[in-house]
This record gives structure tokens, sequence and C-alpha cells, in this order.
């Protein structure tokens, strides 16, 4: 999976409105409430195969910080 | 040769599944009900999160020993067997009728079984189905027992907030009773037996309230029957994040143990039955082992998820719906609270 389908993906969890997404856009603006966590965290299965926690989800604010998460996850 | 029986011309005593039946409560919680009450989740949402249209949900005074005998009754009422022959019952449930007795004794006389049968209740949850087999598996093929009632019962509506749409949206209330017989025969019909537990995980799916570590107070609380505003200690709490995490991170490595003990390749397995815990889980399951779809059972739209009953009501409706016939490879995967996992492969005979 691309970052940007990661992106878009992401965004669609979060419900984010069309005109919005972006790496930028902040998940507390969308609905990022824990059904929502769940399907991030199959997501980043998906992306990256590692598990994250929903702790360490908790920690982030935008989409471009989950992605960075999934990232340094996966190079550990 | 297993020790202690010895082999005959017909091969060795093996257990198999015999009979399904299930139970669903009458009442219904519909996505159109949960829409009304959740303004922003529509009904179309609802069932594309969790695959769900329609969960069975018991009447107050309705508990899980009642869905397990009107399953079980399904079973005599078709005649497959008699209530004579059934000499062990084992009922799984995380919502016995009392502390004590035994839920299986008061089911012994209200389903009329000799008694000379065994009942014994066993407490798991989205694992148990495949625990209560191997349990019946052992009873039969040490000798012990020649039919095994396995009955599985949940009410977890009970346990749960009205406010809490997470698993509100996801669980109902059923039971599923399950015939399991010695047969002669030169292959496992039931195994090989994969098993495991991670206590660690026991915070993350929990009824905090109402055993003895944190007890209900009678007098005086809402807790001990009345309605209170926001989720307590004595309501299912469900951590999703972390349930979705430890899923994906041990059913493919349960399944690729499963395979190996039982000298299979994935190919080899004819229909694979999961816990049905809900579709989103299940989509990613499927994808990450690389299972076929249509080789997938994802069926829980009628019933929800009904935590140990899901398999055996799936298995029901795919041979009822000939997806699966005599003959063949069946893995069924349970996995859920506790943590708690278990997984095995059935060789399908004649099932009524």
């Amino acid at each position: 999976m691309e970052a940007s389908e990661f992106v878009i993906r992401l965004a669609e969890i979060a419900e984010a409105p069309p005109e919005k997404v972006s790496a930028d856009f902040h998940l507390a603006d969308g609905v990022w409430d824990s059904v929502a966590w769940a399907s991030t965290v199959a997501l980043i299965d998906e992306y990256a195969d590692v598990y994250v926690s929903a702790q360490e989800l908790a920690g982030c604010a935008t989409i471009a910080d989950v992605l960075a998460l999934a990232r340094r996850r996966e190079e550990a | 040769m297993m020790w202690g029986l010895p082999e005959s011309p017909m091969g060795r005593r093996t257990a198999a599944v015999r009979a399904i039946r299930s139970y669903v409560p009458e009442r219904k919680l519909t996505n159109e009900e949960l829409a009304r009450e959740y303004p922003d989740w529509d009904v179309a949402k609802i069932f594309d999160k969790t695959g769900i249209s329609v969960r069975g949900i018991v009447a107050p005074s309705e508990c899980a020993s009642d869905l397990g005998v009107a399953a079980a009754e399904r079973l005599f009422a078709d005649g497959v067997a008699t209530r004579g022959e059934v000499d062990f019952l084992i009922f799984c449930t995380q919502s016995p009728d009392y502390f004590l007795p035994t839920t299986a004794c008061l089911m012994q006389d209200r389903l009329g079984l000799p008694t000379t049968c065994g009942a014994v209740d066993i407490n798991q949850g989205c694992s148990g189905f495949v625990y209560g087999l191997s349990l019946a598996k052992g009873l039969i093929e040490s000798g012990t027992s020649e039919n095994v009632l396995l009955v599985t019962a949940e009410t977890y509506s009970k346990h749960i907030h009205e406010s809490d749409r997470s698993v509100r949206t996801i669980f109902g209330d059923g039971a599923a009773a399950t015939l399991i017989g010695a047969e002669a025969g030169t292959e496992d019909a039931i195994g090989p037996f994969v098993l495991g537990t991670n206590g660690k995980g026991a915070p993350n799916l929990i009824v905090k309230a109402g055993g003895f570590r944190q007890p209900i107070q009678i007098a005086g609380e809402a807790g001990a029957g009345g309605r209170e505003e926001t989720p307590s200690a004595r309501h299912l709490y469900m951590n999703g994040a972390e349930i979705m995490g430890f899923t994906l991170q041990t059913v493919p490595k349960l399944v690729n143990a499963l395979l190996q003990k039982a000298a299979m390749e994935l190919q080899d397995v004819d229909y694979f039955i999961f816990h049905q815990a809900n579709k989103f889980m299940l989509e990613q399951l499927q994808r990450k082992l690389r299972i076929p779809p249509e080789k997938f059972c994802i069926n829980l739209q009628h019933y929800g998820n009904t935590v140990a009953s899901t398999i055996p009501m799936a298995l029901e409706l795919a041979l009822r719906e000939d997806r699966v016939s005599r003959g063949a490879k069946v893995m069924l995967v349970g996995f859920g609270v506790g943590y708690s996992w278990g997984g095995t492969i059935l060789r399908l005979g004649e099932i009524l």
C-alpha cells in the first residue's frame, strides 16, 4: 500500500470531509472513536504488518502522525 | 493406535459431530432501531461496519440456560437423538443462572436427560465452542462417554449499556446445541487442536463487577438492577483497538500452527469458519491469511456476534445452504475474551 492510499483510507475511517482529505487532517475534527481506532489498528497492520496499541494511537493528532507511527514501528 | 483402545478392522474409536441446532431469542434489535438511537450512524453505516442486520435480544426474565434448552429441544424434536442417548452435557457460558449449582445440572433435569448423564459448565467466551469440542473428543475417545451434548449459550445483552454503540451494534444473544458421538474411523473426524491463552488481555474485554473481586451491592445501588446514565463496572467493556490488534497478531499464527499440526496446507482446507466477531475483523483476517473469499465464512447478518455460538451457528447455516458437504475439511477458529483462542479441523461426516 502506498502512503497516499494510507492517507485516503485513514481519512475514510475518520470520516474526513472530501475537501479536507490530506495528511494534515486533524483526527479530532472527524470521527475518532473506539470503532475508528480498531479500524486504524487493522489499517496499520495491512500497511506495515506491525501492531500498534490503542495507547500509541492516542498520541496521534493527525493522519501524518499515524503514518509516521506506522513507519517507525515498521523500521524498528 | 490410541492408548488402551486397540485397532479394530473398522478403525479406532473417534469422536464426530452428529448434529447442530441453534436458537435465537424472539425479540430482535434491528439496525433501524439502532440508527434512531445513534443519529450519526445510519442503517447502511451500521451494516457496513459490522456486517449485522439484526440481533436476538433476550427478555429480562430469559437466561442463557433457557436459550440452551430451546436449542437442545430442537435436536430432540427433529429426532436426531433421544434424550436417553445423551450421557454427558457440557454447557459453555459466561452467564450462568446462579453461582451454584452448575447450570448444566439444572439443564439435565429440564431436558429430561438420564441421571446417569455427566454434566458440567465451562466458562469460556468466543473460543468456547472449540474448547468444548476438545473436551467432548476427550470424553468420547477415552471411552467415558458415547454421546456428548455441547451447548453454548450467551446473553451479553444483559451486560451492555444502551449508550455503548461499539458493543451494542455487534453482540447478539443466542445458543447452539451440538451433538458429538462416537464412531469407528481411520482418521480423526475432529482434530487436531491448537489452544492458547494470554490472561494479560483480560482488561480489554471484561465485565468487572458482579463477581467476588468487585461485588455489586444489593441495596440502594443502581448497579443492582436499576438504570444508569453511563456505562459502569457492571457493564461490558471492550477495547476494540486492542482486541483488533490481539486478533491480527494471534489468529494467523494459530492457523499456521494448526495446519502444521494437521500436516495440511492452507489449500487443503475446504472451508474456514472463524468466530464471527464482526465483518470488518473477519475481512482483515481473510486478507492477511490470503484465504479465497469463497472458502471463508462471513455470515453473521441475522445473529450478530453470539460469542461461543457463532461457530456452530455458522456451520449449521453452511450445511443448510450446501456450502459444505460430507467429506469436507472445515477449519474452526475461536478467539477473544480472556484472551483465549483455539482452532481445530472437522472432517465432516453425515451431520443432521
